[in-house]
């Protein structure tokens, strides 16, 4: 006899991207807490997702958290043939928020590691590396986000867009809903003030 | 800062920033006043511009400088020759052999998709096999250093993307006899004909060997040197589908040269017919200077192709000759089946006007040419969907190459075992595991005298309806060479107000891939089926009634076995039991309920037909339908009194048989009370290396425990493939039969 929940047996980790797209389907329907599940669902997806990659890599192999997110998306379309863009728009804004949090959580125990066993690889440090390659500092970065989306919101979920989630300015712009020349009025501006922030 | 501040920086920051830089300050001061905040804060912006490239786009790290001077397999690698969508091309040095080749390199992450990965593997493995001067030949596949690469013979010469850029003008003359030696020019009508006739043989030689290249495009179209076409990236493409180009942006190559049915959407299956269609794309550029399709973005550019008519031709350049107009628009007529039915097909007309022939194909119309999809009915494209899905199943074309060779006849004689005119439907079982049959055979018995007939090899069910009006369907199959006799009984269930009737029709579902002996499923792969005439209980099969039969035809101590588990122990009233539904007993054991009753269990396509109320959903379930995993959340209560936790979620979340409303379609309760049982017929190899007639246990439909949730679209499908011999709480099934073709 099996017991009454059916284990995801063929989602072997993670998230069920049948559950992603229930949650994609609450969100639309205006409830609100569906976004902090769907974000919570990412968060463990991805995290588990990058250390899974990493254990099966060999030590030159870098991950790509835009990569990560990418498939993401691709598992979600595994369920959902044809999400629509209101689907699209939604998951990309969770997803972008929870690589996000993860990055940054990453960083965090990750100098906390390094006090105590130097040397030792933590996963997504490959991920890390290429944002600190860019002299990008994500726990630094993710202070001004926050400050940034104290009087604009909405440039810092553009941030969050193209930093995390892997979009494009045109993509960024589409998701917030604005048209292009303004979004790029405000981005540059913003960009100018979150590069002052850091330096 | 607040909004409204945040406000006035980027007005201020906005004018400054274009300003000289040595004026900047001065102004800023000035237009500040003496609102120092303001003046502190767009100076310090001012003071350093952000660096080039500073929140530009996420990392991304290339494995290019990564790569070259290491060796992958045999491979030495020298250096990088091209960026494709899917993977960087170098150029490599096979040791041993000492001769140049292209390596391409899958990006690492695509390469630990296990679908992906899969996919890759396969589509290189069978371009492997392809040898044709027309088609550089994929030599070897393999993974190092977590890189999955595949060697390419390599072409020397330029590619048609760039014999085009540099060609001078668009072709005006139909071109002289080409001369000895040289290949056909882009500059004639005659040697764009040429070129494009020799890309579709080479394609057509793939086709009849299984591969499809699905991106011909005039970058993957390399002139070698001399001069004749070569395709590379041969089966490569599969990887880019519309997702991931509309996904990762600017990253992939164009998807102008796209078919149709790979832009409208994303997993739909394409077969040969996409590379038809793209060679009339490439056809359309050599003539035109232009592809079929531009735009913005690729986003844009697939919108397009989706929908939009193609430019005319000979607007674009009035000299194109006639013929070769009309073959390049039918071969980018948007359906399918309305183009060139191979590139064969398309090679001979190209052929027959470089030789001053006329042509076979006729111009489309007007109609053809805007591609309404309409909806598809014919014969042809029945077959063709079929042909399609057993293309596309790599899973098991080894089995159907098995099957093949059975072909020859079969003989089968049928008789009733009851007395007066009965009739009989023979319906063939495709050897996939989604189609429960197209009907093949309808005959008319008398009594017990039998009928012969000849039948086309395999497996089949006869729905037969006797003479007092009941019904009972039989599994049959058909030898090759042999012949075979059947009585059919009568059975012991009528058609009545019992059953839901749905008309044939054709669904387009998901799927998890079955698995292969022990092998996991490899991922979700989108199906279209075919579905005869059907009918459906309308309701679940109660407990009572399943008590029943286990009592009649159960094997000794079924019924108590079954009742031990099920049965109410003072937690609920044994009537109002009686009228829940039956539950715990494993998929063989509802098979063989309904068998008992003269009928079968519905397929996946038909369980998922009769939940949503037809091939499309006919209705969508009330916001407080929708399950909610409850399952998680047991009244503590019973957990208090120490029942099974399994048993308190039956007790609390089914309902009583028969009592809802149906929902549109006709059958009641769908979601929220049990999921059914679904028999999945397929051919599955047999120890023996054999063919056999398997079966996957697979219940389908929602039930209150479903995990986690499901969207409003696949509510009505969720699914499982399920243990042979499990049993759960919250499954039951309903049956099913067959529409007499009548």
């Amino acid at each position: 006899m099996i017991n009454i929940t059916h284990l995801p047996a063929f989602f072997p980790m993670g998230v069920h991207p049948e559950q992603v797209s229930h949650l994609l389907l609450r969100i639309k329907d205006g409830e609100d807490h569906a976004r902090d599940e769907l974000f919570e669902a990412l968060y463990d997806d991805l995290h588990d997702r990058a250390e899974n990659l990493m254990r099966g890599q060999p030590a030159n192999v870098t991950l790509q958290a835009t990569a990560l997110v990418h498939e993401a998306y691709m598992r979600l379309l595994a369920t959902n043939a044809a999400p629509s863009w209101e689907d699209r728009k939604h998951f990309l804004c969770s997803v972008s928020t929870a690589m996000r949090h993860v990055l940054v959580d990453a960083a965090r125990r990750r100098t906390a590691r390094k006090r105590t066993s130097p040397g030792d690889r933590v996963p997504l440090e490959d991920v890390l590396l290429q944002y600190e390659e860019r002299s990008m500092d994500l726990v630094a970065l993710d202070e001004v986000f926050k400050e940034l989306a104290g009087f604009n919101p909405t440039m810092a979920q553009a941030a969050e867009l193209i930093l995390f989630g892997g979009a494009t300015r045109t993509e960024a712009a589409r998701v917030l809903e604005l048209p292009q020349r303004s979004f790029e009025r405000s981005w540059r501006v913003a960009k100018a003030w979150i590069y002052a922030q850091v330096q | 800062m607040k909004p409204e501040q945040w406000n006035l920086v980027e007005e201020l920051y906005l004018r400054a920033v274009d300003l000289p830089e040595e004026d900047r300050e001065t102004f800023v001061n000035s237009a500040a006043g003496d609102r120092t905040w303001l003046r502190d804060e767009v100076l310090r912006m001012l003071e350093r511009l952000p660096a080039s490239g500073f929140l530009e786009s996420a990392p991304s790290v290339e494995p290019a400088r990564d790569l070259e001077g290491r060796q992958l397999g045999e491979f030495v690698i020298d250096k990088v020759v091209g960026r494709g969508g899917m993977g960087i091309v170098y150029r490599a040095v096979q040791q041993g052999l000492n001769r140049v080749v292209a390596v391409k390199v899958l990006p690492p992450l695509l390469a630990s998709h296990p679908i992906l990965a899969e996919r890759f593997r396969r589509e290189a493995y069978a371009a492997s096999k392809l040898q044709h001067p027309g088609i550089a030949g994929v030599l070897s596949y393999g993974t190092e250093l977590g890189w999955t690469y595949c060697a390419m013979e390599f072409v020397d010469g330029e590619s048609l993307a760039q014999a085009l850029s540099r060609r001078a003008s668009l072709p005006v003359t139909e071109g002289a006899e080409e001369g000895a030696g040289a290949g056909p020019s882009v500059a004639t009508f005659r040697g764009c004909a040429q070129l494009v006739a020799q890309t579709c043989r080479a394609l057509d030689y793939a086709h009849g060997r299984g591969v499809i290249h699905r991106d011909v495009k005039p970058s993957n179209t390399l002139i070698d040197s001399s001069g004749r076409p070569r395709l590379i990236d041969f089966g490569l493409a599969l990887l880019i589908d519309r997702e991931h180009i509309t996904l990762s942006g600017e990253t992939l190559g164009t998807p102008a040269y796209m078919s149709p049915e790979q832009a409208s959407s994303a997993g739909k299956q394409v077969d040969h017919r996409t590379d038809i269609y793209s060679s009339g794309a490439l056809l359309y550029e050599l003539l035109t200077g232009r592809p079929p399709y531009t735009g913005k973005n690729h986003l844009e550019i697939l919108k397009r192709i989706a929908t939009e008519e193609i430019k005319p031709i000979r607007r674009l350049n009035p000299k194109v000759p006639v013929p070769l107009e009309t073959i390049c628009l039918r071969a980018l007529t948007k359906e399918r089946h309305k183009r060139y039915s191979t590139a064969a097909e398309m090679a001979e007309d190209l052929e027959r006007y470089t030789r001053g022939e006329s042509i076979r194909a006729r111009r489309p119309s007007l109609l053809e040419r805007a591609g309404r999809f309409a909806r598809r009915r014919s014969r042809e494209l029945l077959v063709g969907a079929v042909i399609l899905l057993l293309a596309t199943l790599g899973w098991y074309t080894q089995r159907t190459a098995r099957a093949a060779h059975l072909r020859a006849v079969a003989r089968v004689e049928l008789a009733a075992s009851a007395d007066g005119p009965s009739s009989v439907t023979l319906l063939s079982i495709a050897p996939h595991p989604w189609d429960p049959g197209t009907v093949s055979r309808h005959l008319e018995l008398d009594g017990d005298r039998g009928r012969s007939l000849e039948l086309e090899p395999g497996y089949y069910r006869a729905s037969f309806e006797a003479a007092d009006g009941t019904l009972r369907e039989v599994p049959l199959e058909a030898v090759a060479g042999e012949q075979s006799a059947h009585t059919l009984e009568a059975g012991t269930r009528r058609v009545d107000e019992d059953m839901v009737a749905f008309e044939p029709g054709e669904l387009a579902f998901e799927f998890w891939s079955p698995p292969a002996g022990d092998a996991k499923p490899t991922g979700p792969r989108a199906y279209e089926a075919e579905y005869a005439g059907f009918e459906i209980d309308r309701d679940l099969v109660s407990n009572e009634e399943f008590a029943q039969f286990l009592e009649e035809a159960g094997a000794p101590g079924e019924a108590e076995e079954w009742k031990r588990l099920v049965l109410p122990s003072g937690d609920l009233p044994l009537e109002e039991w009686n009228r829940r539904p039956a539950v715990h007993m494993s998929r063989d054991q509802a098979r063989r309920y309904a068998a008992h009753v003269g009928a079968r269990l519905p397929s996946y396509v038909e369980l998922v037909v009769a939940n949503q109320g037809g091939p499309v959903a006919a209705w969508t379930p009330a916001e407080e339908d929708y399950p909610t995993g409850l399952a998680r959340a047991l009244p503590e209560a019973a957990e208090a009194q120490g029942i099974p936790p399994e048993r308190a979620a039956y007790l609390a979340y089914s309902k009583p048989v028969g009592e809802s409303e149906p929902v549109a379609g006709g059958i009641r309760d769908p979601i929220g009370n049990v999921a059914c049982w679904a028999e999945h017929p397929h051919l599955a190899e047999s120890p023996d290396g054999g063919v056999e007639v398997g079966s996957l246990a697979v219940f389908a439909g929602v039930s209150w425990s479903i995990h986690g949730g499901s969207s409003g679209q696949s509510l009505l499908r969720q699914s499982m493939i399920a243990p042979r011999h499990g049993d759960f709480n919250d499954v039951g099934f309903r049956c099913a039969r067959t529409l007499s073709a009548k």
